[in-house]
């Protein structure tokens, strides 16, 4: 009793040290969940052993899923068409570089510096540095969105943190899918053995057949009811189907929430179903991360520290270049990547997903990059997200040459 | 035509799929789950369609798919899941105490509680007589002395004569019904499952100083007595507690009761105290005692998300019988089931006389005792504990009964509803209807997740 007592303590004290640091400070954060992951755990009160933690396995790799899920349902073409088509161009060079600069760097760091068991071979150290740039390159929507909030605006410079934070997911789901299809665990049970298009082939046709069966399932049903099991039902049977085969449950649940914006006729009462499970699953991510954490000092401080300076020069400096090389400089300033510095659960739920698929492989320092990452930077990327969205006029406009054509009437 | 082709699409691509596994073995746990859902729910919807409630289809989903007939759901995957048919039956629990009404329990609480022990003790007898009376037929009872024979058949009847509150919860809320012979047979379903755990509590606790068994004793009757009358004031805490904390929590409120349940069951896990009645106690007390009308919105949040926590628990509870084992115990099973409907019709008839019920009412009321399901299992691992000789083909017998009950039992129980009048769902009706605390629609919360 006293150490649920105990757990009780901490976490409200946690809790109630991260809203006034919200309410004083800008912090957005899910740091109250990882510190009572971490009370829990095995290396705190052990009232979550290692054996429990497997049992829980499933829920949190549905939270991984649910939240490939809400990606997926961010990607409303009406809206998406109608975004001025720099904002994507400038969103996807900003991705590629941070995940070039950071998983390059990490794939050199990995195969000639002894961290661990020693040096990896080039080939294995790939797949952790792909993992680590597809974490760096992730970005939190929660800075754009309370910079919106707190100034009263609603410009061309926070759609283009929405767009780069939207486009950040896409590019890390689809780098950890292909990862993870590149490095796949032998099946044996085939006649032979797929090869690693046919397993990312395989990864999509799960979110595809997933987001089938739900309209087939569904039907022109309008009943809450029945849209919540059909979509509980599509994203249990998607991310269990991709967790099963081995593969990452993000890329098909982006698939599948994709789909379901697209073509459910009820798409609000969806996204409003999934909002709502959303939440609480990825507060059972963050406990469940906070639990397996085996943070270890003397191994990755130092490949932690230039983690997080490599993932800031490819934020910032990837943000300018695109921006310098588009045109578009004047109108977004040179420190917009500064907004997308902040990181949020999608950097936990790859690390997770890594470590749950291949633990073997370096699966503490990753875990320990992005949670490290998650924790340092949402102390102040809403702050920051608001100094950039402040700097800048209220009625951002593009070049001449950069706006979109006029559409004939 | 939708929902079959919906069926042979997940039965085949469970198929395809299989292969494709880590382990080439049985399909993981979440992969499990997710076919269950969804076939569970159409196999719910087509049983709906044919005017049967949707816990048949469910219950025959999960037998269909279960490892004794087609094997998508291999005994490993079922008992991967078996806590989240725990934390299901943890929800029903909480749901079907916060659907008891203070007020009434005051009024009729006399004489729904005599009602609730004439039809035990009607129930008792008759199935009592009926084991010893086919006992060379019965495994544990066949080869035994008389003493034990005694015991053992005492024992029995004591688990069979069990309901379920599971299934009167499911069929209540897709019914959305709300009579007399509604709230009356929520009411004994609650009370037998307390008065019947603390019988066989003592029995249990008497009968291993009496007949030792070749077990090891399960702690004697204060511990059992514990058990039961331990479930009370922490029930009420946990009740309490929840009422206080809905003063704060005016969204996601079936998030937080699903949180309620999990706490629940964890600390009567801890404190060694019986789970459902603690669950029961806890949604009594919360939901009467919460403030203004907290208690009303928290019981209609459940009721609206009840549907896919039904569709998990039943889809899991058919994935656990064992069709071949039921069929080749029919010939003690059919007579007993019988006996045990004649014997609900008689003790009804004679434990609710001076009640204010027309006779419509009181066959609803036996017909929605009839249905039985999975908590008379737990108390046959307790006989398993203290004898463990008699235990294995006990709980192959009750299986078998309880799956012919609790498939029998919906569909008697809406019958019975729908003669006496206390149906406001027609057979295949989507649900679009007034929720059966508030008289709303159920979109009028929003509180479907």
């Amino acid at each position: 009793m006293l150490l649920i007592l105990l757990v009780v303590l901490g976490y409200l004290a946690a809790r109630f040290a991260v809203d006034w640091l919200a309410r004083h400070a800008l912090v957005v954060s899910g740091a109250e969940y990882l510190v009572l992951g971490l009370l829990l755990g095995p290396r705190g009160t052990e009232l979550l052993t290692p054996l429990q933690l497997e049992g829980l396995a499933p829920f949190f790799t549905l939270a991984i899923g649910w939240m490939g899920v809400s990606l997926g349902f961010q990607f409303w073409l009406p809206v998406l068409t109608r975004t001025p088509g720099i904002l994507f161009r400038l969103a996807f060079v900003e991705a590629l570089l941070t995940m070039g600069l950071v998983g390059g760097a990490a794939w050199l760091l990995l195969a000639g510096v002894p961290i661990g068991t020693g040096p990896l071979d080039p080939v294995t150290a790939a797949l952790p540095a792909t993992i680590l740039g597809a974490i760096a390159t992730t970005s939190s929507l929660a800075g754009a969105r309370i910079a919106a909030k707190s100034l009263g605006r609603r410009n061309l410079a926070v759609r283009q943190l929405e767009v780069a934070a939207s486009i950040d997911a896409l590019v890390a789901v689809v780098a950890v899918a292909v990862a993870l299809a590149a490095f796949h665990l032998p099946v044996n049970v085939l006649v032979r053995e797929p090869t690693s298009t046919e397993w990312m082939v395989i990864a999509m046709a799960v979110g595809l057949v997933g987001g089938w069966l739900f309209h087939l399932f569904l039907g022109n049903e309008r009943s809450p009811d029945r849209l919540f099991i059909a979509v509980a039902g599509a994203v249990v049977l998607t991310t269990g189907a991709a967790n099963y085969i081995g593969m990452s449950a993000l890329l098909p649940g982006f698939l599948l929430g994709f789909i379901l914006v697209n073509t459910s006729r009820q798409r609000e009462v969806v996204g409003n179903l999934l909002v709502r499970v959303d939440r609480p699953l990825y507060f059972l991510m963050l406990v469940s991360a906070g639990a397996l954490w085996s943070p270890s000092a003397t191994d990755v401080f130092l490949p932690l520290l230039a983690f997080l300076a490599l993932r800031l020069v490819g934020k910032v400096g990837g943000a300018w270049l695109a921006a310098r090389v588009n045109g578009v400089i004047d109108a977004f300033g040179p420190r917009w990547g500064l907004a997308l510095v902040g990181q949020g659960g999608l950097a936990i739920a790859i690390a997770l997903d890594y470590s749950l698929a291949r633990s073997e492989v370096m699966s503490d320092l990753v875990f320990t990059a992005a949670l490290a990452s998650v924790l340092l930077t949402d102390l102040f990327s809403a702050r920051l997200a608001r100094d950039v969205v402040a700097s800048l006029p209220e009625d951002v406009q593009l070049p001449e040459d950069a706006r979109p054509a006029e559409v004939p009437a | 035509m939708r929902r079959i082709i919906v069926l042979a699409l997940l039965f085949g691509a469970m198929r395809l799929i299989e292969p494709l596994g880590r382990t080439g073995g049985s399909p993981d746990a979440l992969l499990t789950f997710g076919f269950l859902i969804l076939a569970a729910y159409a196999a719910g919807e087509l049983s709906a369609r044919a005017g049967q409630p949707k816990i048949i289809g469910y219950l025959i989903a999960g037998v269909l798919a279960g490892p004794t007939v087609l094997g998508s759901v291999t005994a490993s995957a079922a008992l991967r899941l078996s806590p989240v048919s725990g934390l299901a039956i943890a929800l029903i629990a909480f749901l079907a105490g916060a659907e008891l009404d203070l007020e009434e329990v005051k009024s009729r609480g006399k004489a729904l509680l005599r009602l609730t022990v004439v039809e035990l003790a009607v129930g008792v007898v008759a199935l009592f007589g009926m084991a010893l009376a086919l006992r060379q037929w019965i495994p544990f009872l066949a080869d035994t002395d008389l003493q034990r024979q005694i015991l053992f058949a005492l024992l029995f009847a004591l688990i069979a004569v069990m309901h379920s509150p599971a299934i009167v919860m499911a069929i209540l809320t897709e019914t959305r019904a709300k009579g007399p012979a509604a709230r009356a047979t929520l009411a004994v379903v609650l009370l037998s499952e307390v008065v019947v755990v603390l019988l066989f509590s003592l029995l249990l606790g008497a009968a291993q100083r009496l007949l030792p068994g070749t077990g090891e004793p399960s702690g004697g009757v204060l511990l059992v007595i514990w058990e039961i009358a331990g479930s009370v004031p922490i029930g009420a805490a946990l009740g309490l507690a929840v009422a206080f904390a809905l003063r704060v929590v005016h969204e996601d409120r079936f998030v937080f009761a699903l949180l309620a349940a999990m706490l629940g069951q964890q600390v009567a896990h801890l404190l060694h105290v019986e789970v459902l009645l603690t669950l029961l106690v806890a949604g009594f007390v919360a939901v009467n005692l919460a403030r203004g009308d907290d208690g009303d919105k928290l019981r209609h949040s459940m009721e609206q998300a009840a549907g896919p926590v039904f569709v998990v628990f039943f889809a899991l509870a058919g994935v656990a019988i064992d069709v071949p084992a039921a069929v080749s115990l029919g010939i003690v099973v059919v007579p007993m089931v019988l006996v045990r409907l004649l014997a609900l019709r008689f003790g009804v008839q004679l434990g609710a006389r001076g009640m204010d019920l027309e006779p419509a009412q009181r066959a609803a009321l036996w017909q929605g005792l009839a249905a039985q399901a999975g908590v008379a299992i737990g108390l046959v691992g307790i006989v398993a504990e203290a004898y463990p000789e008699a235990a294995v083909s006990m709980r192959a017998l009750l299986l078998a009964f309880i799956a012919v009950n609790g498939t029998l039992g919906p569909i008697l129980f809406r019958r019975g509803l729908e003669r006496a009048g206390e149906l406001t769902t027609r057979s295949g009706d989507t649900g679009e209807l007034p929720a059966l605390a508030t008289g709303e629609t159920p979109a009028a919360d929003g509180q479907a997740g």
